[in-house]
């Protein structure tokens, strides 16, 4: 830096750090509210009661939850219960949707199977177990097509595949492009999986599709379930360009 | 120009780090109006800017959680919670852009960023006032650099990190944000009959 840019900055880099001084800033916390290392410690490892009970009703931290939801959208069971209408980040959660233009939350609000976990949650106390053996067996994964698909090769090229694999690697799902079809498949290293049923669901941006798949044994290897959603051209146009598999064991 | 950096094994966030939540105390206070003061710099408006700069430091803390350490090859604290603040800013930016409506609405609220401190002595708020002016009257990159080489004391290659682009562009960018800078406050030290 010349001594002539110094001689120039030198005044106005006092005015800007005089920006800095204090001034009235935003509401502060109050004396039950969480400090900051604490919401994002419980909100990856889990919240005490007393503490859920003030965020349910504090605006200062479904402000801060709205910063946790940008940095990270609210999973399946959080947004099972706001669909159930029990949810203590009902407020944080609306904001994201509202400000976020989340796309994937609201597909996933539109699941049938969310719909379906919400609707036990507001029924009985023996719902929330229900649902947190659900999330245990849940895999999921997101899709995004790069190009319309009137320039995907429906030839005999995969022009695309995806793959999820659910916590503890029970249930795994493989969403692909064959030929001029969009095929699922499912699977789990657990023979004792054979003969149950695996609700898939592909969401889209204008409609979801649901499928039911039955596990069946693959020679002492696991268990293996296969469905074709159809012509994918055919699809996309109601799914969009944005999707998200979605495989969860029934019970 | 190279400031010089609190020194980093008593600072505050290896603290945070260690286990301190005091610590994240001292660093919030350290930092908070700094924010605010940076996001109106690069354009947000005084609501925004509060509200990216406690989005700022949530991040912050979070890292803790969900990385487990701070590295220092991230470079200097102060780079890399400006490029968090960068990054809150830019997010919004796409944010707003989807929210025109929005956008309109904030705009009576533009101008009266954190650089109108307004318990500044009066000449120095009005080299405040008009400072944010003529930055607001330069190209985006080129504030930036500016912003953060000059006004917030970060290398050409910490800049860069923060800006992702190499150290050559921001010393460029910088080289002519700096020249546009001076040659409007000239004009406006003219016409305003403001005394230098």
């Amino acid at each position: 830096m010349t001594s002539g840019e110094e001689e120039f900055l030198a005044p106005l880099r006092d005015a800007y750090r005089k920006s800095w001084e204090p001034m009235a800033g935003p509401a502060p916390a109050g004396p039950a509210c969480p400090s900051l290392p604490r919401i994002a410690q419980a909100a990856a490892e889990g919240w005490q009661a007393q503490e859920l009970a003030h965020v349910a009703g504090c605006s200062r931290c479904q402000q801060v939850m709205v910063y946790e939801f940008r940095a990270e959208c609210p999973g399946f069971g959080l947004l099972a219960h706001y669909a159930a209408g029990d949810s203590p980040f009902a407020v944080a959660i609306s904001r994201h949707l509202e400000e976020d233009c989340v796309g994937r939350c609201r597909r996933r609000l539109e699941s049938p199977w969310l719909k379906g976990v919400a609707a036990l949650l507001r029924t009985g106390a023996h719902a929330e177990d229900a649902l947190q053996e659900s999330l245990r067996h849940l895999a999921s994964a997101d899709v995004h097509l790069a190009v319309a698909p009137a320039f995907l090769p429906l030839g005999g090229e995969t022009a695309f595949q995806v793959h999820a694999v659910g916590p503890g690697g029970l249930i795994a799902v493989t969403l692909k492009q064959e030929g001029a079809d969009l095929v699922a498949y499912v699977e789990s290293p657990s023979t004792s999986l054979a003969g149950h049923t695996v609700t898939v669901e592909l969401l889209g941006q204008a409609r979801q599709l649901r499928a039911q798949v039955i596990l069946r044994m693959v020679d002492g290897v696991g268990a293996f379930g296969v469905h074709s959603f159809g012509n994918l051209a055919n699809l996309t146009s109601d799914l969009g360009p944005d999707w998200e598999i979605l495989a969860v064991l029934d019970k | 120009m190279e400031m010089a950096s609190a020194p980093m094994q008593d600072a505050p966030i290896l603290r945070y780090y260690a286990g301190s939540d005091e610590a994240f105390d001292e660093l919030c206070s350290a930092w908070r109006r700094r924010l605010v003061g940076f996001l109106t710099a690069l354009g947000a408006s005084w609501h925004d800017a509060e509200d990216l700069a406690h989005q700022t430091l949530y991040l912050v803390a979070r890292t803790r959680v969900r990385t487990g350490r701070y590295d220092p090859g991230m470079g200097t604290f102060d780079a890399w919670i400006l490029k968090i603040a960068r990054n809150v800013w830019t997010d919004h930016l796409r944010q707003i852009g989807r929210h025109p409506e929005r956008e309109t609405a904030q705009d009576a609220d533009i101008g009266d960023g954190a650089l109108l401190a307004t318990h500044a002595e009066p000449a120095r708020q009005e080299t405040a006032t008009m400072l944010h002016e003529l930055l607001m009257q330069l190209p985006p990159e080129q504030r930036e650099a500016l912003i953060l080489h000059d006004f917030e004391g970060l290398s050409y290659r910490e800049a860069g990190e923060t800006l992702g682009v190499p150290q050559g562009t921001v010393a460029s960018r910088r080289e002519l944000g700096l020249t546009k800078l001076r040659a409007h406050w000239s004009a406006g030290h003219v016409r305003e009959g403001v005394a230098t």
